[in-house]
């Protein structure tokens, strides 16, 4: 029979007794032959030759197939609210629909809170207009659609007053600063390693020796152009930028350090940066940096009110010694090998 | 980022109707392929949160990939080494197959038999399980399942083959 059957190429076996066809197509479906793997499979779709089809008719099983197949396709997954399962999704979006800056019209409040913070050694060259602020001064500024401006101590902002185009509004930034922006179009900030663009609402933008740039988003969507593509954070999610390295991760202080508890805090920054944060905070020079490796990264805080304190939070737990050489200057002496 | 704003996936409207396009689906075939149905949405909800935060990045063309690929990877990621049982109480009959001028005996016959086969093909192995139910139950064609599942139709069809063989044996048994 089975030799029949393979001589019949299998499936067009047809013999002339019943229970001969019958032993064929149990041969085709059960036997391992790898052409008719897939014979259940071709039923099931209808893909089976007339042929085909009237031989497994015969198949003792038949009947019990055909009710499988009946059963089987009225079957359904329970039920699905899309409605409410998009209406879950929203929630969990939570932020302004779309990356259009134009959507801000759209938002309800009116005032969108822009905080933006960055420190660097980057000075203007143009004489548009510049404001500056002293050692530990807070400076306000408003802007011409009336957006306000409190820059931090030794930062300064350019604004291009002949240029100001309310749908494109630009600040150049160098220091620390708190932007309180009023609804409108597109606003972005520019620093010398890339440009944030306000989507949302509460971020802050910090750049270190024209090489490093944090920014961190408190609240709705910020867009971030460097060199390296456009980065969107959303509430929570940070971005570091050094060097052409990129790295994301996510925090959940509600509001920057420096604003609450008067700290300045540091994810994984290069030793040199964060000491010229230090100087940036305090007006002090820092002598013989070199002395503490290049590839040290700190990861902390330091007071914004006490140099004593900031620098035994910097130095301390890198474990440098240091000394003061006179009130301004602090003089690295050699950094201890753990 | 070169997309226009009225195809890209950032507009509210094209979101929200991509979302209704392919929610269902997303989750049944997450549901067949992890066997939990609270899992299954709760992956829907974190894919779709994904998409939106790259809406600008991701083509609109290959977006379903996409999705499909981060709930996949996540659902991996998140189940429990132990293998959970596929609950088959979420597969329902139709109503429309209920035939009211059957005898009370043939009705509850009836019955039987369904849950029969829905335990059955519940605890089919794994990649048995997951093809025949996109076939049967999400009435997807073997080359869709093939696309959805990285294999060979051919492939789809002997695991078809070797599902339904499986069913009707188990049936016998019963």
């Amino acid at each position: 029979m089975l030799d029949y059957c393979k001589k019949k190429n299998l499936q067009g076996g047809r013999v002339n007794l019943s229970n001969k066809r019958i032993n064929c197509i149990e041969l085709i479906i059960m036997k391992d032959n790898k052409l008719d793997e897939t014979f259940l499979a071709k039923w099931l779709s209808g893909e089976l030759t007339p042929d085909q089809l009237a031989d497994f008719e015969l198949h003792p099983h038949y009947e019990e197939y055909v009710r499988i197949n009946k059963v089987t396709s009225n079957m359904s997954f329970s039920d699905y609210d899309e409605i409410e399962a998009f209406s879950k999704l929203k929630n969990r979006i939570n932020t302004p629909k779309k990356t259009k800056v134009i959507s801000l019209y759209k938002w309800v409040g009116a005032v969108a809170a822009c905080l933006i913070l960055a420190i660097g050694l980057y000075t203007f060259n143009f004489s548009d207009t510049v404001y500056e602020s002293g050692i530990a001064e807070h400076k306000n500024i408003t802007l011409p659609d009336g957006s306000t401006v409190i820059l931090n101590g030794m930062a300064s902002a350019k604004v291009d007053k002949g240029q100001w185009d309310n749908s494109n509004r630009q600040v150049q930034l160098d220091g620390e600063a708190y932007f309180k922006v009023k609804k409108g179009e597109k606003f972005s900030v520019k620093t010398t390693i890339g440009t944030v663009q306000v989507l949302g609402t509460q971020f802050t933008v910090n750049t270190i020796n024209d090489d490093l740039l944090i920014v961190k988003c408190f609240e709705g969507r910020v867009s971030v152009t460097t060199n390296e593509g456009e980065v969107i954070l959303t509430k929570g999610n940070a971005y570091q930028l050094y060097k052409d390295k990129g790295k994301q991760w996510n925090f959940e202080a509600l509001a920057p350090s420096w604003t609450t508890t008067n700290e300045t805090l540091f994810n994984g920054v290069p030793v040199s940066h964060v000491i010229t944060s230090l100087q940036r905070q305090y007006g002090v020079k820092v002598l013989n940096m070199e002395s503490i490796s290049s590839d040290v990264v700190f990861t902390g805080s330091f007071s914004n009110k006490d140099l004593n304190k900031a620098l035994y939070m910097v130095f301390g737990t890198l474990g440098v010694k240091y000394e003061f050489v006179s009130d301004k200057e602090i003089r690295i002496l050699r950094q201890v090998k753990k | 980022m070169q997309n226009s704003k009225e195809t890209s996936l950032c507009g509210d409207r094209t979101y929200e109707l991509f979302f209704k396009a392919q929610a269902r689906a997303l989750r049944n075939f997450l549901f067949v392929k992890f066997g939990e149905m609270d899992l299954a949405e709760d992956l829907v909800q974190e894919a779709f949160v994904k998409l939106w935060k790259n809406c600008d990045k991701v083509n609109p063309e290959t977006a379903k990939s996409y999705l499909y690929k981060i709930a996949i990877n996540l659902g991996i990621s998140t189940k429990r080494h132990d293998q959970v049982k596929f609950k088959h109480q979420n597969i329902v009959m139709h109503q429309n197959d209920i035939v009211t001028s059957e005898s009370p005996e043939f009705l509850m016959e009836e019955t039987e038999f369904k849950e029969k086969v829905k335990r059955i093909i519940a605890n089919l192995p794994d990649r048995q399980r997951q093809v025949f139910m996109l076939s049967r139950i999400e009435k997807k064609t073997y080359k869709e399942i093939a696309e959805l599942s990285g294999v060979s139709v051919k492939a789809v069809e002997k695991l078809m083959h070797k599902a339904l063989l499986k069913v009707r044996s188990e049936i016998g048994d019963i």
